[in-house]
């Protein structure tokens, strides 16, 4: 909402200066987000008037423009503009002077002919926002007096103010000066409507009648005669500028600025156009439409708020007028049209129509129900000031659903409780009553301008905001509660981002909506999808934080960062329960992806590319870091991983997968070097973690160390063999691992040397040779007869 | 004699910058330090001074003697009798594990989590598809309210929405546990807006809820300013104003002053305020006995301040330049 500081005097007296008044409206709640300055006093700028227009030699769409600015001299002046013309009063901002933009006027050769100053439109000069071509002036300025003085422009200062939905009070002059009379501690003026009015009734001639009460509780006319339809006066013009509106002629024009001062909406009707002399407010049946002022056609919502007259709609009621109806320059009779509409029917409608309108805007937050008469009084005053309008005497009001203003107990010690306060009953009823709220015998009586405050913590609001939000004392200490219960799952997600980051990996957070096509085709499973998406390439929710990695992957290595990546990425995913109106399954998994040196190309690198062994070494790694114990490695298949490729499980379930991403999907995010992934569920391992340590004690006696090389088939899987070894190693068997793996010359093609390294120790005693003997036999006759292993010779 | 000690240092420093071998670092010990060695010599002549000169020039030999041993000694370290085993360059970097750290979001997001936690916030969690329900009709926005413009929402269905703020979570914790109530809850959220420099469709917020007996604004007040303080330093300045929102009432956004080369301004950091009365009476909990106030505040906004990030899309391009810098 646009309001300007000098329309603002019109209701109270200002001693803040505009920053200072900004800064204070932010304060009580309506946020200034910027301050426009509206300023014509620029040194230089003068009114001309353009003598002869020829074109440019040299340029189609520029303009060689004689002016005069009342001086003998003449100016040639080259302007860029289409609309300039012979006979133009214009804004000449002359060589010297400095544009609000910043842009000096200097004497300079455009296209080989010299320009002496230039033609300004409103948008240079700083007053709009945007322009179509120059400023032309009203003819009869006195030529080469400066533009301000010429114009009697004063400066002023425009707030951008970012209204809150529950504020539609604050969406006019009046509401803002009500706040700005509260931040001065001075009265609110208010216009006080005066005309006189004809000896004839407006009763005889116009009949309105409400078919629909609850979206229209209230519909007052008026009838003016002899209207003389005209420009608006400068000052009019002036200030509906400054809040973003452009002048039509003086009917509209007063409505709107009725609408800006008083933030109610009123319609003007070319009273020839209705027939019958009736208004009949009805609800729309279905498929009904109307074509508005704006010449478009609308089809209805049923159960929309219609104006009519004796015969069809003439307005859809408080959204916009109608086509049929509309004011225009021949028109002589205004029907002027103050209601007030339910916001609920408003919204409603206007959720299918979709219309923006200032009436919209403010019917669909709430009106003042009992500010109808006022508004239309105020315009009608004007119609008679300025259209030299003739009023029929008397307001055809029908008022069917009257509403009351809201009484709410006041209850100061809640209140106080609420904000943290303790104030007496009497400065509560002080505070409020500066916005118009009073306090008697225990109540509060909210006027029905502020409909957004129904109960006492919007009292509460109201008398914080007015006592000062800084104001209000900070509290030492507060009481906690014993029982705080903390959320182990959300600190063991932390611990595995530090353990990972520790090790190397770089955490990673990617965007969890994709192209659900691509994500199918890769996937094979059906993903989340989403209504209303932004583009193709976020219309569904993922099922796997892979493919997100391997997009990290590529991003890196088209930017020369290929020589070693290792990321992870902890984050949701959406697996599709079948029906879109049931919530998905949400997990949270743990994606990891490598790919390059996995010593990097520093001087010690051993330039090795990373393989299958260091995915597996840094989910192991992981594991033993957390004490997850029991878990299993199972060959796989999956949609990213395969032949290099392990499923994860503890018991029967499942927790996640490791390996080498397939050819096919290294080759799409063209990644050059092999690529290792991994996906693990993290809500899983969380229940399997082992939390409970209890100390075993470290043995005293010697250990015996024992190692066994054997020869086996090149395709024996060493985890058989470990797990044999362990089987077979009795009691003291308290650590067995593979040091060396071997294949080459020294055997048989088909075959590999395994050697295994292997603890035995007691806690009671020392072992003799040949106890360890008797279990490293039977531990070799098992490998034997399983695996046809040899001894190393 | 003054004289011919500086000579012989002269020549010490010059033979030391010519020695290239072992056998070049022996022969130029036994020249100076040897039995007929130009030093030994100097302290043969130390007899024929004058007594008083003596103790000076005794102090100043011994130095240059002291000069040529160090020497020496440091230069058969680089290639004396043990030395091609043991020399190494140890100029070249150390051979040190890959660095790696936590995204900036996640640094911060732990920041956020302590920081309450000390004052007794604990994490909740709430899923990141909700109903319509936990988005909106629980937090006192019924269908057609004009708050629902605020917001772009992107559906699943008609009942299912991303969610747009982590405010569902209030809702869910309120459900499970009676007051008295301390959360925090970190998640991502969802909004309808095309990606530039200042809005991603989706970012990822931190919210806030407190409810027990006698909870009043000055205790939100309290606990937001102490978080200001502890996030961006004991001089941070903050302020509250009355603002609007549909599930709180009184309402607050509140500002942080942030000082720049050529001034400073008021930022907005946060939305909070007094948890409104239809929400604490949806879930059953008596708002006539029990009070509470609610915060939500943008991570990914707060990691911008903090590390002077301009472009919103650098936290999810993963770019390791990036990263590597937080």
């Amino acid at each position: 909402m646009k309001i300007s500081y000098n329309w603002l005097k019109e209701y109270v007296e200002l001693s803040l200066s505009p920053e200072k008044l900004a800064e204070a409206l932010s304060l009580v709640g309506l946020e200034v987000e910027e301050v426009i300055e509206k300023r014509l006093d620029i040194p230089g700028i003068v009114v001309g008037k353009v003598l002869k227009t020829e074109k440019h030699p040299n340029a189609d769409k520029l303009t060689l423009c004689t002016v005069t600015i009342g001086e003998s001299s003449e100016l040639h002046i080259i302007c860029g503009a289409p609309n300039v013309a012979e006979g133009q009063t214009v804004p000449v901002a002359m060589v010297g002077s400095k544009l609000p933009n910043g842009m000096k006027i200097r004497k300079a050769k455009i296209r080989g002919v010299e320009s002496e100053g230039m033609i300004c439109s409103e948008e240079e000069l700083g007053l709009s926002d945007h322009s179509e071509g120059i400023w032309v002036l009203p003819d009869g300025l006195e030529l080469g007096k400066p533009l301000a003085q010429a114009l009697e422009f004063e400066t002023d200062y425009v707030f951008d103010i970012g209204v809150t939905p529950n504020r539609p009070d604050a969406l006019s002059h009046i509401g803002v000066a009500r706040e700005v009379a509260a931040i001065e501690g001075k009265p609110l003026q208010l216009p006080e409507p005066d005309f006189t009015e004809l000896k004839e009734s407006v009763e005889n001639l116009v009949q309105v009648e409400i078919l629909c009460p609850e979206g229209c509780p209230r519909y007052a006319a008026r009838l003016i005669r002899n209207v003389k339809i005209g420009p608006s006066p400068t000052w009019m013009v002036r200030r509906l500028e400054a809040v973003g509106l452009r002048s039509i002629n003086n009917v509209v024009d007063i409505t709107n600025y009725v609408l800006m001062e008083t933030g109610h909406p009123l319609h003007a009707f070319d009273f020839k156009y209705i027939n019958g002399g009736k208004i009949i407010v009805r609800e729309s049946k279905e498929g009904e439409s109307f074509t508005t002022l704006d010449e478009k056609e609308h089809t209805l919502p049923e159960g929309t708020v219609l104006i009519c007259d004796a015969e069809r709609p003439v307005a859809i009621g408080g959204i916009m007028g109608g086509l049929n109806s509309e004011v225009t320059s021949t028109t002589t009779e205004v029907l002027l049209e103050s209601a007030y509409f339910n916001p609920e029917f408003i919204r409603r409608s206007n959720r299918v129509l979709g219309i923006h309108s200032e009436a919209a805007q403010r019917f669909a937050r709430g009106a003042d129900p009992n500010g109808v008469l006022y508004a239309q009084a105020r315009a009608t005053q004007l119609l008679v000031e300025l259209c030299e309008g003739e009023v029929y005497a008397g307001v055809v009001d029908n008022y069917p659903r009257k509403i009351y203003p809201v009484e709410i107990e006041l209850e100061p010690e809640r209140i106080n409780t609420l904000i943290g306060v303790d104030l007496s009953v009497q400065k509560m009823s002080e505070l409020l009553n500066k916005i118009g709220l009073k306090v008697q015998n225990g109540k509060v009586i909210v006027p029905t301008f502020r409909p957004d405050i129904t109960q006492t913590a919007d009292i509460a609001e109201e008398v914080a905001r007015l006592y000062g939000y800084d104001n209000i004392p900070l509290p030492e200490n507060t009481a906690l509660p014993y029982q705080a219960w903390q959320n182990e799952f959300d600190d063991f997600i932390e611990e595995i981002k530090t353990i990972l980051s520790d090790a190397g990996y770089q955490e990673v957070i990617t965007n969890s909506m994709i192209n659900s096509q691509q994500w199918e085709e890769w996937t094979g499973e059906k993903i989340y999808p989403i209504l209303n998406p932004i583009s193709r390439d976020m219309d569904g929710l993922r099922n796997t934080l892979i493919p997100s990695l391997l997009g990290v992957l590529q991003w890196n290595v088209n930017r020369q960062m290929r020589e070693q990546l290792a990321v992870f990425e902890i984050n949701t995913v959406f697996h599709h329960p079948g029906d879109i109106h049931q919530q998905p399954t949400e997990l949270i998994q743990l994606g990891l992806a490598i790919t390059g040196l996995r010593e990097g190309d520093g001087w010690y690198s051993n330039r090795q590319l990373f393989d299958f062994y260091d995915i597996k070494g840094i989910v192991e790694y992981l594991a033993d870091k957390i004490f997850l114990d029991n878990i299993q490695f199972i060959p796989y298949d999956g949609f990213a991983v395969e032949y290099q490729a392990l499923e994860m499980k503890s018991g029967t379930e499942s927790l996640g997968y490791l390996g080498k991403l397939k050819k096919s999907l290294q080759k799409k995010f063209d990644l050059e070097n092999p690529v290792f992934v991994a996906e693990i569920n993290l809500r899983k391992v969380f229940e399997l973690v082992q939390r409970e340590r209890r100390y075993r004690e470290i043995p005293r006696y010697p250990r015996v160390e024992r190692d066994l090389a054997i020869v086996v088939d090149r395709i024996v899987e060493v985890q058989q063999l470990l797990d044999e070894i362990r089987e077979k190693g009795g009691e003291y068997l308290t650590s067995a691992y593979v040091f060396d793996i071997y294949t080459g010359e020294q055997i048989d093609k088909t075959k590999k040397s395994v050697a295994f390294r292997l603890f035995f120790q007691s806690t009671e005693r020392t072992l003799t040779e040949n106890e360890v003997n008797a279990f490293t036999d039977r531990i070799l006759n098992s490998l034997e007869k399983k695996f046809g292993a040899r001894l190393r010779s | 004699m003054k004289e011919e000690i500086k000579s012989v240092q002269l020549q010490l420093e010059e033979d030391l910058q010519s020695v290239a071998d072992e056998k070049a670092l022996k022969e130029l010990r036994i020249r100076f330090l040897g039995r007929k060695g130009l030093i030994t010599n100097l302290f043969r002549k130390l007899g024929e001074v004058p007594k008083e000169e003596r103790p000076l020039f005794g102090k100043m030999l011994n130095e240059l003697r002291q000069r040529a041993e160090d020497a020496i000694s440091e230069k058969r370290s680089r290639f004396g009798e043990k030395a091609p085993t043991d020399w190494i360059d140890l100029t070249l970097p150390g051979r040190k594990p890959i660095v790696a750290r936590k995204h900036p979001l996640t640094q911060v997001r732990e920041e956020i989590k302590q920081i309450f936690a000390q004052m007794g916030f604990s994490v909740a969690e709430g899923p990141e598809v909700e109903t319509d329900y936990y988005n909106f009709e629980a937090l006192n926005i019924p269908k057609l309210h004009p708050a629902r413009d605020m917001q772009d929402t992107l559906y699943i269905s008609e009942e299912l929405v991303l969610r747009t703020h982590t405010s569902p979570v209030q809702i869910r914790t309120m459900e499970k546990q009676k007051p008295p109530i301390r959360i925090i809850a970190p998640g991502r959220v969802y909004r309808r807006d095309t990606p530039d420099a200042s809005h991603s469709p989706f970012f990822h917020q931190v919210e806030g809820l407190c409810v027990d007996k006698n909870i009043s604004l000055g205790d939100l007040k309290a606990v937001l300013s102490v978080f200001a303080q502890k996030m961006f330093g004991q001089d941070a300045r903050v302020r509250f104003r009355p603002s609007f929102f549909p599930f709180t009432e009184p309402s607050a956004e509140m500002d942080l002053w942030w000082q720049t080369p050529k001034g400073g301004e008021w930022l907005e950091i946060m939305g909070c305020g007094m948890v409104h009365p239809n929400v604490l009476e949806g879930v059953g909990i008596d708002s006539r006995v029990y009070s509470g106030y609610a915060f939500g505040m943008g991570i990914d906004r707060i990691a911008m301040l903090k590390f002077g990030i301009t472009d919103i899309r650098l936290l999810y391009d993963n770019d390791m330049r990036f990263l590597q810098q937080f």
